[in-house]
């Protein structure tokens, strides 16, 4: 339905410094896929859901790499958060994003939720939240691509693929391929009030 | 978008796709286990409706309790004060309740506008008189776009008592804000008289306009007017302005046909019209449930008058 | 082709004007004789187009000792008339498809001139309620004039609906304009006169 936006880079692009390169963001992704199937020997029980918009490129990329190392298709889906958030009132409503769950459904499965970023966990609190709506996993477990700190709720990810320490002040952007037409991970200045 | 939502012209283009991408998230809400989401827990929507309407009210109440608000049904009807007065009156017991959202149906067109300037939450407009009735015209349009796959550069033809639809004004006003064609079709005494400055076409005759049409939709006599010299016998209204099986059978291939319901079967549709695959009348009802959810959500999911471009 | 029907009118004076000689094949008018066509002396004759006469009394169905479509459109052709509209003030009146398809039926098997029904406004002549103009309309008669005939619409708001309603097939009314209140037992033109004789005005 809704395509996902290219993110703008706020202010001066060339004060945004690349923190990963695209080579990077692809053995960053490789090695989850690892993580994900000896963590629960195998894949076959485990489904893969992306937050829109990048954590769903985010999942189907870790999804490709989990079948090439076990020869089988993992159930890969998106979940959308925004009707669950917490900040809407502050940050005003925003559209819809695609929920997408895999037709068999969630219970008794091991969900690994995947986003770009992880910041005050608000959003994965959120994704709990309305995965409860959805069914009953066995287990959840997290992957991101950036872990940037400033946790505001107790949540860690299992799958990192970079701690990036930053100032509350710096943005963190992810770009990838399919949606900005390159990878790369950006660490800029602060954007203005949003 | 707006604070109210008061007509469909308060609608623009995107304001009123997002309002129909939002309504075909939320409709898969329908096949979830859990109908229910937490998005406006805390707040309070209160359905004041002054005439009787059993299955807008509960459409968007169930709309309203799909989103976690806190929904009174405030039932205004007999009232014996003038009616400029009551309403005011029943405004400010509301605005002391802390409504967040207006639900209004009223008989009288500019009830909810006049209701707006009163109250400090959100008016959404469920029908006023001869006036408009938005959600209906989105639902709709959210129909169309369901069956049809879109909404731009469709022949939507509205037949019937336009004169005093709600419905008709509504549709006409939001189907040519998203780039439909439209046109209307009704005895002459139950078209408005300025009705040639609508964004619309008229046409008196239904044989000539149903070959090309991709929607028929079709409104209800209502039966105080049956007696109110606007056409001669309900007999001649159907036989001239009516959907029956052999004007069906001149539609294109894909053409769907509507109706706001409640229907007069045999006098504006005919049975089996009402009752054929093209009849998207139940669709209709479903619909609007997911139409009205996206409508609270984006008046109250943010804060007051929060704008949605902020969205990203 | 020549027929029965195909004249050479010598001596004829059209639309009075100057004496001449007009040729017509099989009814219709030609700039050279057709042949074998007969000759007629129309010597002192006028030459006129078919007239229409817009408010007739056929009296059929219900008064035919009076009049009978066969017998009006007799006179009519004569008359030099070749279309008549018939009054809906028939018993029963023509405010239905059916009756003024039948006295659309009676002229054609006449044959002497068109016969166009005037529909009736209203039921029974009433004023209270519209016929069925659309059905009048689309039926063989395709009925476009409609009256009350001798009776007022005097309903403005009906007149209004009638007369918006007509929009749809082109249709128009002949009304009598005679408002019943302000003629309510009126015997002749109020004046000197109606004061002197002491009727009503």
């Amino acid at each position: 339905m809704s395509s996902a936006r290219p993110r703008p880079v706020s202010g001066d692009p060339a004060a945004a410094r690349p923190v990963l390169d695209a080579p990077d963001v692809g053995r960053a992704l490789t090695r989850i896929a690892h993580e994900i199937v000896e963590r629960n020997h195998g894949a076959d029980d485990v489904v893969l859901l992306g937050i829109p918009t990048r954590g769903v490129t985010l999942a189907r990329r870790i999804a490709q790499r989990v079948e090439g190392i076990e020869g089988r298709p993992v159930r890969t889906g998106s979940l959308d958060v925004t009707m669950y958030r917490d900040d809407l009132r502050m940050r005003g409503v925003r559209p819809l994003e695609e929920t997408d769950i895999p037709a068999a459904g969630i219970d008794d499965s091991v969900v690994v939720l995947v986003d770009d970023v992880l910041f005050s966990g608000r959003t994965v609190r959120a994704a709990l939240d309305a995965m409860g709506d959805l069914g009953r996993p066995r287990a959840v477990q997290l992957a991101v691509l950036v872990d940037r700190g400033h946790r505001e709720l107790p949540i860690r990810a299992d799958y990192v693929g970079k701690n990036i320490p930053t100032s509350l002040r710096e943005t963190v952007h992810v770009l990838l391929d399919e949606i900005d037409g390159r990878d790369s991970v950006l660490l800029g200045p602060a954007e203005e009030a949003r | 978008m707006n604070r109210h939502l008061l007509s469909a012209a308060d609608l623009n283009r995107d304001d009123a796709l997002l309002v129909l991408d939002t309504a075909e998230e939320l409709a898969r809400l329908a096949d979830r286990p859990i109908k229910k989401l937490p998005t406006l827990r805390g707040r309070t929507v209160v359905n004041l409706f002054f005439e009787d309407s059993t299955r807008t009210r509960t459409s968007f109440e169930l709309a309203a309790k799909r989103l976690s608000a806190d929904v009174i049904n405030f039932s205004a009807k007999g009232s014996s004060v003038s009616k400029g007065e009551s309403l005011k009156d029943t405004a400010l017991t509301l605005e002391a309740m802390g409504a967040d959202a207006v639900v209004v149906r009223h008989s009288a067109s500019g009830a909810p506008h006049r209701l707006a300037h009163w109250i400090r939450g959100s008016v959404v407009n469920a029908g006023d008189g001869t006036h408009e009735h938005p959600t209906q015209a989105l639902l709709d349009a959210f129909t169309m776009r369901q069956r049809l796959g879109r909404v731009e550069g469709l022949h939507v033809t509205i037949v019937g008592d336009v004169l005093h639809s709600r419905v008709a004004r509504s549709n006409v006003l939001l189907l040519h804000t998203l780039g439909a064609e439209v046109t209307l079709v009704a005895p002459p005494t139950l078209l408005p008289v300025g009705v040639d400055a609508w964004p619309c076409d008229v046409s008196f005759d239904l044989d000539a306009v149903v070959p090309k049409s991709d929607v028929v939709m079709m409104l209800r006599v209502q039966r105080e007017r049956m007696h109110g010299g606007f056409f001669p016998t309900t007999r001649e209204y159907s036989r001239r302005y009516g959907l029956d099986a052999r004007r069906m059978a001149t539609l294109p291939d894909d053409a769907i046909v509507m109706h706001p319901g409640p229907m007069n079967r045999g006098v504006e549709i005919a049975a089996e019209v009402a009752d054929s695959v093209r009849s998207t009348i139940v669709e209709q009802v479903a619909n609007g449930v997911s139409v009205r959810m996206a409508v609270l959500y984006l008046l109250l999911g943010g804060g007051m008058a929060e704008a949605v471009e902020s969205a990203a | 082709m020549s027929g029965q029907n195909s004249w050479v009118l010598k001596g004829v004076r059209p639309l009075g004007g100057e004496p001449t000689t007009l040729f017509v094949d099989d009814g219709v008018l030609v700039d050279a004789e057709p042949s074998g066509a007969q000759s007629f002396d129309a010597d002192g004759l006028i030459a006129l187009p078919g007239l229409v006469d817009l408010h007739t009394h056929l009296r059929e169905p219900g008064r035919e000792d009076a009049e009978t479509v066969e017998t009006g459109t007799l006179a009519a052709a004569l008359g030099g008339f070749t279309a008549v509209h018939a009054m809906a003030n028939t018993e029963p009146v023509a405010d239905v498809a059916g009756v003024v398809e039948q006295v659309w039926r009676l002229g054609q098997d006449a044959g002497h001139c068109d016969v166009h029904p005037v529909g009736a406004v209203t039921v029974g002549l009433r004023g209270e309620q519209l016929a069925e103009l659309g059905a009048m309309a689309e039926s063989a008669a395709r009925v476009r004039v409609f009256s009350d005939d001798g009776k007022c619409v005097h309903d403005p708001m009906l007149m209004r609906r009638a007369l918006e309603y007509l929009r749809a097939f082109d249709g128009v009314i002949a009304q009598h304009a005679q408002d019943p209140r302000l003629t309510d037992g009126a015997q002749m033109n109020e004046g000197v006169q109606s004061a002197r004789l002491g009727l009503v005005g």
